[in-house]
């Protein structure tokens, strides 16, 4: 009988250890997923900075944009654009239904701590960047304007990480976007280094005539810089509304041509 | 459990220190520094506690040593073994390195060998005797391996079997040297080289389940044949089975 208060006793002092024990368990779990996170997350700003042509495209944005402007380009660029180049871009975060194309997401861990820590975008403007990037330019500068962006920044270096390689990007953007890449560019996977080759529908993809611009002139676009790693283009709105504006004239102009046409006199032919 | 608590805590709050954007290198060095500076003040605070808070020292029991690094790298050979084998042969994963971080490879020794201080040292002992064996080692080794998780070192499923095979040879020969020396080596090793997986571009996630599900059963023989041929049953520090 004097065994059972005891017995109790252990239990209820065991009892708020327990507790405390997994309440440290817990937190330290959140601890060093949060410290893997942020060490991972550090990774892509840190090769910038180890790129000194990388560096130089971000910073060269402050020079040659105004300080309101707004920078287009695909989400991976969107904090160095901030942080290095002073300028707001209009996506620097992924959207949750697209985690699959971020490689680190293939780690089941950081699978986690994406889930838990990340910081997202919205689905929306993903959708609609990586459509402006695929569709061709006349249906892009509408989506550009949606943004207010001013300036477009693509990228087109080699370091071997594929790290400022948008053609590399390319698959997913395309994907993301609801098209099929292999329409427009094909990989060949058989050299250690792939390598890519043009559609003829590659013509028509903004992207493609941004970062081969002098195969495929673009019509919008102004280019302001351009190094070994990247190119910043200015987007010439007025351009596509002066285009706009001829093709709108040139509609309202049917009627009347077609009244000038009906006023000429016309040769009757008559029937012997 | 206050170790652990001091630790963590100080961990968390080491990640509020807003360094100066740097390159790669420099990324990893920060990371490993704070690591290893936060493991040697939690270090330090457990030890003042040992001393002034407890009756009971801490022991690091240099008459098993032998015997304890003896069963440490024999464990760690046999899982490395397994473990490597099956993934080359069946060609699923394999070793690669990151080259930037080999410079680092001492400094994460460091890292690594603080870290085996801590959980096995001082910690593992009271978890296992306040829970009982089995509890405690996993607890212990759930510790341990939270702290490769921290330094970053890639794709760390995989080295969850391996924590936990080095705290129970630890349990077993009674002495913790074995153990930390062989974490050590390990957060050394892992933090150059990682297993990658052909499966990684295309499908999600099931290369590092088959390398973390490899690693549990490598580790598996690993415990059963140093079990088997080396404790026999007996630990050597009690005489006693345990």
């Amino acid at each position: 009988m004097e065994g059972h208060p005891t017995e109790e006793t252990k239990r209820s002092r065991k009892l708020p250890l327990v507790a405390l024990l997994v309440v440290v368990l817990v937190l330290s779990v959140l601890v060093s997923l949060k410290l893997d996170f942020d060490n991972r997350d550090k990774v892509f700003q840190s090769v910038i900075r180890d790129s000194e042509d990388a560096m130089q495209a971000f910073q060269k944005l402050s020079e040659v944009t105004s300080a309101d402007a707004v920078i287009f380009s695909w989400w991976d660029y969107g904090r160095a654009i901030q942080d290095y180049g002073g300028r707001k871009g209009v996506v620097a975060y992924p959207s949750r239904d697209i985690s699959q194309s971020i490689g680190a997401s293939q780690n089941p861990v950081y699978a986690v701590e994406m889930a838990l820590f990340g910081i997202y975008d919205s689905s929306e403007k993903i959708h609609d960047v990586a459509r402006a990037f695929v569709l061709p330019e006349g249906e892009s500068l509408a989506i550009m304007r949606k943004y207010a962006a001013t300036h477009v920044m693509v990228f087109q270096g080699e370091d071997g990480r594929g790290a400022f390689d948008d053609l590399q990007k390319f698959y997913w953007i395309a994907r993301i976007a609801g098209y099929n890449a292999s329409d427009y560019v094909r990989i060949n996977m058989t050299s250690p280094t792939p390598s890519y080759e043009l559609t003829s529908k590659a013509e028509q993809v903004t992207m493609m005539r941004l970062l081969f611009d002098e195969r495929f002139p673009p019509q919008h676009f102004t280019k302001l810089y351009e190094n070994g790693v990247a190119k910043i283009y200015r987007i010439e709105y007025t351009t596509f509304a002066d285009s706009t504006l001829q093709s709108l004239d040139e509609l309202s102009s049917v009627p009347a041509r077609i009244g000038s046409l009906l006023a000429c006199p016309t040769k009757r032919v008559e029937l012997a | 459990m206050v170790g652990y608590a001091v630790l963590f805590s100080l961990l968390f709050l080491s990640s509020f220190a807003n360094l100066p954007a740097a390159g790669l290198a420099e990324a990893y060095r920060d990371s490993l520094l704070r690591t290893a500076l936060v493991s040697a003040l939690a270090l330090a605070v457990m030890i003042v506690y040992v001393r002034f808070g407890t009756k009971k020292a801490l022991r690091l029991r240099f008459a098993n040593a032998r015997e304890s690094l003896l069963a440490s790298f024999l464990a760690l050979l046999i899982w490395a073994l397994f473990w490597t084998l099956f993934g080359e042969l069946s060609e699923t994963y394999r070793f690669a390195s990151e080259p930037i971080r080999i410079r680092l490879a001492p400094l994460a020794l460091c890292v690594g060998l603080l870290n085996g201080l801590l959980v096995y040292a001082y910690c593992a002992e009271r978890f296992v005797t306040g829970l009982g064996r089995t509890v405690g080692i996993l607890i212990s080794s759930l510790f341990g391996w939270l702290l490769f998780l921290a330094v970053s070192v890639d794709f760390a499923l995989y080295l969850f079997p391996v924590v936990l095979m080095l705290m129970y040879v630890g349990v077993r020969t009674d002495s913790p040297l074995g153990p930390t020396v062989a974490t050590g080596l390990l957060m050394a090793f892992f933090y150059v080289y990682y297993a990658a997986s052909p499966w990684m571009l295309g499908t999600r996630q099931i290369g590092y389940w088959l390398m973390t599900i490899a690693s549990v059963i490598s580790a598996f023989v690993a415990q059963s044949i140093l079990a088997r041929f080396l404790f026999g049953g007996t630990s050597y520090g009690g005489n006693q089975a345990i």
